[in-house]
């Protein structure tokens, strides 16, 4: 039974991390809170839909969902960020922008409806815990979140791109000083965190349905994770991940009528105590030799 | 072989900083750009490497104009800006910090700065200001650039580091040019072979550093209220 309950935690940090650690790395790297991965997450979603209604795969529907993503966020960096680079409002206001147009393009697209076949069915395979049955679904899903840190962070730790980006996040003025091109780095970070959002998309679709404002539902869920986070990183991202689901499944288990403002009650605790977020850094260290 | 800064001016936020700013640096050569406070010694450094925009002048290296090249393409030029606080990478370890920007291996790159060996694998946030420092100038020999500009290296720095630290830059020199900025007469005259006065933005004195205190400008200016213009604080 409890090990029913820990099993849904973690699928849904594993949910929660493949969600919103792109949104963190982009801001790391741009200090922009990027609103349109809200839109990258729905075009993902209908994707992996799309691509399961044509009798794909799982893998490959779901691949789609984050090239998908990945060339929305591509197109959207190099066309409409970049020129904005220095004006940081305008490029939130930007990927509000963005996150509307895409959120009403699909809705124009394909209608307001929620689209329940195909999607959902990916729940009703399930394996037996502890005389429960248990969707084999959400075991994926912990194991493609898994795989994704493990990924992210070997490359971010192991690799020269890894460190000419952990180095645009430190400060991007050292990053230049140091002969290191941000602005490509950046297109790179944004196309993975359109990728992720997109995968993300994918994942949502057999809990929820498929339907246009999915990104926005999920859209403050994201911002709560990072910000507890500590913005910018990914073990922090991960550890707001598992504390956020596994209190919502274990807070959901016990004490229902809470479930669903736990996230926001982690939040308040954690900014409370440590404002920077879990593994975020200090306040007042960042760029201190940008122009 | 040399890097020359001729009629810079710069302003910062609307406001001129620089007004007329000329010097050169050659190769093997150490030259301490030295001014009191607010005399734009730092926003001259930054200029150099683009960080602070050009309002008018060049800036030369070896005749070829850098001065519209982009930051990074200054550092693959060959520049390397130590900024007062060492400027190095904070959440990267050592090793991070000098793999980022070595033109040789690691190991070499420390060779001849051996107290870094044991903290290769530590959080440059964590590091004394005297490490950091050695730190900055272990990255700028593993650079192997030709042209070092460093803000004010004996900034906090205890009698003993400093002589280490003067060890360093004498190693630096054989290899590449150095423009150091310098509030300590004493560490400047024990490591430079010519000094650059700056007063209010404008270059107006230079010469062999042995005549610094013979310099007609020097008392205007190192001292504060002796300058006619005054309007820089
Ligand atoms: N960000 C800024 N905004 C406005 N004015 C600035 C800024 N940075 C520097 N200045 C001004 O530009 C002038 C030159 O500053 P700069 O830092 O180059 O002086 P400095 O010679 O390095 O001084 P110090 O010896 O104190 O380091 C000063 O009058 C300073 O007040
Ligand atoms: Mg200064």
């Amino acid at each position: 039974m409890i090990l029913n309950v820990l099993l849904s935690g973690l699928s849904l940090a594993a949910f929660y991390f493949i969600l919103s650690a792109g949104l963190s790395l982009v801001f790391g790297i741009m200090g922009v809170l990027n609103f349109a991965s809200a839109g990258y997450f729905v075009a993902g979603l209908y994707a992996a839909w799309f691509g399961l209604g044509h009798g794909w795969g799982i893998l490959p529907a779901f691949i789609f969902a984050a090239v998908v993503g990945g060339v929305l966020a591509l197109l959207v960096e190099v066309s409409l960020l970049r020129p904005l680079y220095g004006n940081v409002g305008g490029q939130i206001l930007t990927t509000l922008g963005v996150m509307l147009i895409l959120d009403e393009a699909v809705n124009w697209v394909f209608g307001p409806q929620i689209q329940q076949e195909q999607m959902t069915g990916l729940l009703s395979q399930t394996v037996m815990f502890g005389g429960m049955p248990f969707p084999v679904f959400r075991l994926l899903l912990i194991a493609v979140g898994v795989l994704i840190f493990l990924l992210l962070a070997l490359a971010l730790r192991y690799t020269g791109l890894g460190l000419r980006v952990r180095a645009g996040v430190d400060s991007q003025t050292l990053a230049e000083l140091a002969g290191v091109r941000v602005a490509p780095l950046r297109s790179i970070v944004y196309a993975l965190g359109g990728m992720l959002a997109g995968l993300a998309g994918a994942l949502y679709g057999p809990f929820s349905g498929v339907y246009p404002s999915a990104g926005l539902d999920t859209l403050l869920l994201t911002f709560i994770v990072v910000v507890v986070g500590g913005l910018g990183s990914i073990p922090g991202t991960l550890a707001a991940s598992l504390v956020i689901g596994l209190a919502e499944a274990l807070v959901g288990f016990f004490v229902p009528s809470l479930a669903l403002t736990v996230n926001v009650l982690v939040m308040i605790l954690v900014l409370l105590l440590r404002p920077q977020g879990l593994l975020g850094k200090p306040p007042g260290r960042r760029d201190t030799h940008a122009a | 072989m040399s890097l020359r800064l001729s009629g810079i001016r710069a302003r910062i936020g609307g406001v001129p900083v620089l007004h007329a700013v000329d010097l050169e640096i050659r190769n093997g050569k150490v030259t301490a750009l030295l001014g009191r406070n607010g005399a734009g010694k730092t926003t001259t450094l930054r200029t150099v490497l683009g960080l602070t925009e050009l309002d008018a002048g060049e800036i030369t290296c070896e005749g070829r104009d850098l001065s519209r090249l982009p930051t990074w393409r200054r550092a693959r030029e060959g520049l390397f800006y130590v900024p007062e606080d060492g400027g190095v990478f904070q959440d990267l370890s050592v090793q991070e910090n000098l793999k980022l920007s070595a033109r040789m291996p690691i190991a070499q790159a420390i060779e001849p700065f051996e107290e870094l060996g044991p903290l290769l694998g530590r959080r440059a946030a964590l590091l004394s200001g005297g490490e950091r420092k050695i730190l900055a100038l272990a990255r700028a020999y593993a650079s192997r650039s030709e042209w070092l500009l460093i803000d004010e290296p004996s900034l906090g720095l205890a009698p003993t580091v400093l002589r280490r630290l003067a060890g360093a830059i004498q190693l630096l020199r054989g290899r590449a040019a150095m423009l150091i900025v310098e509030q300590n007469l004493g560490f400047a005259q024990s490591v430079a072979d010519d000094y650059v006065l700056l007063l209010d933005g404008r270059t107006v004195d230079r010469g062999p550093i042995d005549t610094l205190r013979q310099s007609s400008q020097f008392d205007a200016a190192m001292h504060f209220g002796q300058s006619e213009g005054g309007s820089s604080q």
